[in-house]
């Protein structure tokens, strides 16, 4: 322990020496952990965005059309499902949802931008968002909508008034908060009969049924009741599995996640670039010195332990304003896109964790040097 | 004074560079011992083996044939280990000051100051008061590059004894330095092998200090062909320069 605390004190010595060095190191590691941050950024924001809409919808059980994955893919099933779902025991309630791509125009600049409209029975608990069921017994006046508010600036005036959609006239009687996603930048919510009016949609068929079970129910038995009464057409999932079924899928069966994995890679193979190149040049520049420690009588393995130090304090120096600049960057993200690209702390721990990884394979490299190292050579 | 223990035994040390048709012998045959608290000073021409037998004795190099005993370690069978600890109780001055330009004087001294055991109850103090019997009482927080070449090379000088080493190894180690402060450096090697019982062996070709020393010890294309010792402090004569 007193050794590490000396290889520390010496280390921190050698890294303060040359304060302009120090900084363009620290700048090149926090480049490289920025690129990280932002990269698992873009990955939370494409996860969460994904299932946003999933976790605000009101429901124990969802049943949808087997084919339809992810969530947010248009795969409709016939409205029978949702009746036939009604009829098993314990379940209380079945909601349906619809949901359609149509053009909002922005009145302002007279331009189109695709708009994902949601239709649902107000008088049915649909969604777990406040502004809704609060402005829901708005909705129920044909013609009438809730925008989000987190929707893009490119749709223009986000707030109570007239607007068009896929060329109806409508009222925004509302707003609520949901954000966008990958695939369309605003949503619209709107009663079942405006829906129809909007969409010009005939069929019998709905997106998903929302069901909510009796108080007691047991959900497992009701999911496999469900499986044994529904036809093979749907197919019915508990809330929570079904958010993680559409995380997996966007996780694992996506190039979208995969790319921005590859993306961290880089960064973590930039940064040791980076590193290495930082404590190469100490190690060379300092070789005779290091070279006289050992004929003092200093072990290689202090040498290398001072050289890890090194390592350790640029990671974490580099760690710190990356942490920053990265919040920064990615919440202003969020508020220009309406992603939430945040990071947990599970992510910042980890970036933490690949920054030391980093900085510390980096440093070994650099450390085959010192093995070169002849004290002899100093006579 | 030289206590009658052996500090260093050579016996039939024979020392090569290069393999093959590239071979260079540079030492042929070196038989010598040294006292503890002896004070002795090799010299001779460039290229005649002092430096190689001065690496030799400081287990810089690993002896290749003959027997090297140095303070009670046979150099030719010390593993990593044995070798760190026996350099441990070494003090090297190199020709270059070697320091770290990221440590001030007293910070270098400390580095060695660390390795050794007991300095006393305040190892700070006596580090100062080193540093300041050379004369650099008043840059003690100075780096290498706020100080001359003469103070780096005696903050050098007080890295190789602040340990009080059983053995003292200096090549050239007055080379940068002016008369006043080479008598200082030779009277505190002198003090520390006369009093402490610290041996010296100092390779120099700097006739100026050829008087301090207890013996004189000329090498000439790896033989050593004179040893002029153990000579009277009395009677320092016998100066072969």
């Amino acid at each position: 322990m007193q050794n590490i605390s000396k290889a520390l004190r010496f280390s921190r010595r050698l890294l303060l020496h040359e304060r302009s060095r120090l900084l363009a190191s620290t700048g090149g590691i926090t480049f490289a952990l920025l690129l990280m941050l932002l990269q698992l950024g873009f990955r939370n924001a494409l996860l969460d965005s994904s299932v946003e809409q999933l976790r605000r919808l009101d429901a124990d059980i969802i049943v949808i059309n087997k084919g339809k994955h992810p969530f947010l893919a248009r795969d409709r099933m016939p409205a029978e499902r949702l009746y036939q779902a009604l009829s098993v025991p314990g379940v209380a309630s079945a909601a349906p949802v619809w949901m359609s791509l149509e053009q909002w125009k922005n009145l302002e600049q007279n331009t189109l931008h695709p708009i994902r409209v949601i239709g649902f029975d107000p008088e049915k608990p649909t969604f777990l968002i406040d502004a809704v069921n609060e402005n829901a017994e708005k909705l129920k006046r044909k013609g009438t909508a809730l925008i989000d508010k987190l929707s893009r600036d490119s749709y223009g005036r986000l707030e109570a008034g007239p607007a068009q959609v896929s060329r109806h006239q409508i009222e925004i009687v509302g707003t609520f908060a949901l954000g966008t996603d990958f695939e369309v930048d605003g949503s619209l919510l709107v009663s079942d009969e405006t829906y129809f009016e909007l969409t010009h949609d005939g069929s019998r068929e709905v997106e998903a049924a929302l069901l909510k079970l009796e108080k007691g129910a047991n959900p497992a038995k009701v999911l496999t009741t469900l499986s044994e009464i529904l036809p093979g057409d749907v197919r019915a999932y508990a809330k929570e599995s079904l958010i993680e079924d559409n995380l997996r899928y966007w996780e694992q069966g996506t190039p979208i996640s995969i790319f921005l994995l590859v993306g961290v890679a880089l960064g973590f193979g930039v940064g040791i670039a980076i590193c290495y190149q930082i404590l190469y040049t100490e190690v060379i520049d300092h070789l005779v010195e290091f070279a006289t420690l050992k004929a003092m009588g200093y072990s290689d393995r202090y040498i290398k332990l001072v050289v890890i130090a090194e390592a350790a304090q640029l990671s974490m120096l580099g760690f710190i304003p990356s942490i920053v600049l990265g919040g920064v960057l990615l919440a202003g993200l969020g508020i220009s896109s309406g992603l939430p690209a945040s990071l947990s702390l599970g992510d910042i721990l980890g970036v933490g964790l690949l920054s030391f990884g980093m900085c510390t394979l980096a440093g070994m490299l650099a450390l085959r040097n010192i093995q070169r190292l002849e004290p002899a050579e100093l006579f | 004074m030289s206590k009658g223990i052996d500090a260093i035994q050579i016996e039939g040390v024979n020392y090569a560079f290069g393999t093959g048709e590239a071979r260079k012998q540079v030492l042929f045959g070196i038989d010598l011992r040294l006292e503890e608290g002896e004070f002795a000073i090799m010299t001779g021409p460039s290229g005649s083996g002092k430096t190689t037998l001065l690496s030799l004795v400081g287990a810089l190099r690993r002896p290749q044939e003959g027997r090297l005993i140095a303070i009670g370690h046979d150099l030719k069978r010390l593993d990593e280990s044995g070798l760190e600890s026996y350099r441990c109780q070494l003090g090297f001055i190199f020709q270059l000051h070697n320091l770290f330009p990221a440590l001030t004087a007293f910070q270098s001294v400390q580095m060695a100051a660390d390795l050794a055991g007991d300095l006393g109850p305040d190892p700070g103090k006596y580090i100062a008061q080193l540093l300041d019997r050379l004369g650099l009482g008043e840059r003690l927080d100075y780096k290498p590059g706020q100080l001359s070449g003469g103070q780096r090379q005696r903050v050098a000088i007080a890295r190789a004894l602040v340990h009080r080493p059983a053995l003292v190894l200096a090549d050239e180690p007055t080379a940068a330095l002016d008369a006043g402060n080479t008598e200082i450096v030779l009277e505190l090697l002198a003090e520390l092998a006369h009093q402490r019982g610290t041996t010296v062996l100092m390779v120099t070709q700097d006739a100026r200090v050829f008087k301090k020393a207890d013996r004189l010890i000329h090498l000439v294309d790896g033989r050593i062909v004179r040893d002029e010792g153990p000579r009277n402090p009395a009677n320092p004569g016998s100066n072969p320069s």
